[in-house]
């Protein structure tokens, strides 16, 4: 499925990060009635109720009533959430950042910024670690799937890691620009401790990079194998829904692998190189051609039909547009075929909830008819948090908000 | 395969050709998510429908059956029930009965979604009958119908904002929104109706009857609003033309749509 990936817009917040403020502070061992009254008012409602927006704008005010030490909030909340000061902080923050919230938020103070920084520094070492111990990323697991279903469970899995790699590679980008910028405005102990994030962030890109190539290098070998598989089923008594995949992989892996081997033969440097090896190429599209003529036209077509008329199912079904609350795409898709196609996916395949499982419902739209009526002709939404605009995207003229209630 | 294997958009715009689609009702639907994606879905099951023997069919099924995100939850209208109903089903908190799970159930939702959306947007005269029905989904896509209708009906019912709107200058957009709505609902019970009918009761087929009275009752206020609007805009300049002509063009294309749907519907 060609996906495309969420634009996570995290500059919003970045940049609020980096505007520091003072406000008068207190050190003691105990938490002054000020603080007693914010914890018990703002902070625990939000966090009870979940309203991240509300829980980061109480944390703020609370880390700006400390100085350093924040052992007796610590206590105090720890006894109610389980949490710290400075984790109900990040995760508030990151929940935000991860979720594009891009509106009016409490300016963090350095601190938080910080705390931020190296939440993020941390997310990324646990995805770099995570990636590395996935089966999918193991050479040796190549020879030892031997199924279709398995082999395409270690594909999607390989397709994940690559979505996790660009996500993360975009947060990484944001972090480092927004904690170089008005680096001369700090004091000196700030300014360092931010160049010091600054070097953790890039000295992950060459780990990044290595990952890519690498998982790149597994979706080929096991699509080289799965190749040769489905060639192995329609040459024996396979079931029909067998010689149905088999027929698929022919169409969608051969050309696919055939032209990366070919590129990879071009720009090979070495000539042991795994993948560089004419023969190996020569031997994947005979198998290919060899799959095509056991399937037959016939299976060839209808396997092509049902399987594309899957991936479209699946965009309808899970795919979001830019505007209308996900509904609706840019005005653009009535005249441009690309802009028409683009879709936001989910990064993981979602599985549905049952109505009442869950509060918050996969898919989020479980029945569109229940909610397209509410468009209006040429008119598409806009919302970032609780900042909203309408714009005609052909003419770029401001109209009113409408504001749409849900359905049921 | 869930997604990993690249396709192409080689079907692009197939679909647009088939039924009763106008160019201009096209390009306003083709706005919604989901009525590219699902039509484009939809053109392919269809021609499998027609080509493929009950065993490949079945072998699909199993396919499908392997991969959980192809499921689909029926009975959505139980959360919105409004009163005693013949049509409603036992009302239980085990939604497991209500999973649909299956090619059947991925091509029905296909064909609803779709339709709904042909309905709304569009002229055409069978929305939901863009692919001819098969015996494959028929049940499945009988459900998931009389559910969507279900819901319309009982949401409508229970809305507050609905008695207001009635009497709303159609200069308002909310009048062409809820004509639009119940252009949706109105449709899919007619479709819902149509297809289920030898299964009903007379009890049930006497509540349907009611249920699209009262809906052709309220569409009826709103498309009958929309004209007396159009009306006098025919007669009265105003300085925002461009806006206010772009506005009746789409209440003109929501009468037809509304035109379309009562022939249809008879």
């Amino acid at each position: 499925m060609v996906r495309k990936q969420r634009n996570i817009s995290i500059s919003g917040i970045f940049l609020a990060m980096l505007i520091g403020y003072g406000l008068p502070v207190a050190q003691s061992a105990e938490m002054t009635p000020f603080q007693v009254k914010l914890v018990q008012d703002q902070v625990l409602p939000a966090y009870w109720d979940g309203q991240p927006v509300d829980l980061v704008n109480a944390c703020s005010q609370l880390v700006a009533t400390v100085r350093t030490d924040t052992t007796a909030i610590d206590q105090a909340l720890r006894d109610e959430t389980g949490r710290t000061l400075q984790e109900l902080v990040v995760d508030g923050r990151m929940q935000l950042i991860r979720s594009r919230f891009a509106g009016p938020l409490a300016v963090p103070s350095e601190r938080e910024v910080l705390w931020v920084l190296d939440a993020i520094l941390q997310d990324h070492s646990a995805v770099i670690q995570k990636i590395n111990a996935s089966p999918a990323m193991q050479q040796d697991r190549v020879d030892s799937v031997t199924s279709l279903p398995d082999l395409e469970d270690m594909l999607w899995k390989l397709h994940v890691i690559g979505n996790q790699i660009l996500t993360a590679r975009q947060e990484s980008d944001q972090a480092i620009a927004s904690a170089r910028l008005s680096l001369n405005r700090l004091a000196a102990e700030q300014a360092d401790a931010r160049r010091q994030a600054v070097a953790k962030f890039e000295a992950l890109q060459p780990q990044f990079d290595s990952l890519e190539k690498r998982s790149q290098q597994q979706q080929l070998r096991f699509r080289i194998k799965r190749i040769e598989i489905a060639e192995h089923l329609l040459r024996s008594r396979s079931s029909l829904a067998e010689q149905i995949e088999a027929a698929w992989i022919a169409d969608s892996d051969g050309p696919l692998v055939a032209q990366q081997l070919e590129k990879i033969g071009l720009e090979a440097n070495l000539p042991s190189d795994e993948f560089a090896s004419s023969q190996l190429r020569g031997k994947v599209i005979s198998q290919v051609r060899r799959i095509r003529e056991l399937a037959g036209d016939e299976r060839m077509e209808k396997s092509r039909l049902f399987y594309d008329g899957l991936h479209w199912w699946l965009r309808g079904r899970y795919g979001a547009g830019a505007y209308g609350f996900g509904l609706l795409k840019d005005m653009r898709a009535m005249t441009s075929p690309e802009v028409l196609f683009a879709l936001y996916m989910p990064q993981e395949m979602p599985i549905p909830t049952a109505p009442n499982e869950s509060s918050l419902p996969i898919p989020e739209v479980d029945r569109r008819h229940h909610y397209v009526w509410m468009y209006e002709y040429r008119r598409a939404f806009r919302t970032e948090g609780s900042k909203s605009t309408e714009r005609t995207i052909a003419r770029q003229d401001k109209r009113e908000r409408v504001q749409l209630p849900r359905f049921y | 395969m869930r997604g990993v294997t690249t396709t192409k958009t080689r079907k692009t715009d197939l679909f647009v050709s088939q039924g009763h689609i106008t160019r201009s009702d096209v390009n306003r639907a083709f706005l919604l998510v989901g009525f590219f994606e699902y039509g484009n879905a939809l053109y392919n099951f269809g021609q499998l429908l027609q080509r493929c023997s009950t065993d490949e069919l079945s072998a699909m099924d199993q396919i499908v059956k392997r991969y959980p995100e192809y499921a689909v939850y029926s009975n959505l209208s139980n959360k919105v029930v409004s009163g005693p109903s013949s049509l409603q089903q036992t009302r239980t908190s085990d939604y497991s009965q209500d999973k649909l799970h299956g090619f059947a159930a991925v091509i029905a939702l296909a064909r609803v979604e779709f339709g709904a959306m042909l309905a709304g947007f569009t002229d055409s005269p069978n929305p939901y009958f863009f692919v001819p029905v098969h015996a494959f989904d028929q049940n499945e896509f009988q459900a998931l119908l009389l559910d969507g209708a279900k819901t319309h009906y009982w949401t409508l019912l229970n809305d507050p904002q609905l008695k207001r709107v009635t009497t709303t200058v159609p200069s308002n957009p909310i009048v062409l929104a809820y004509s639009r709505r119940l252009l949706t609902a109105r449709s899919m019970l007619a479709a819902a109706t149509r297809l289920g009918h030898a299964e009903y009761s007379n009890v049930q087929m006497r509540e349907l009857a009611s249920w699209k009275d009262a809906l052709d009752s309220v569409q009826g206020i709103l498309v009958s609003n929309i004209q007396i609007y159009l009306q006098d805009l025919s007669v009265t300049k105003t300085k925002d033309s461009t806006k206010v002509q772009e506005y009746s063009t789409a209440c003109q294309a929501m009468l037809r749509a509304a035109n379309a749907n009562a022939t249809s519907g008879k």
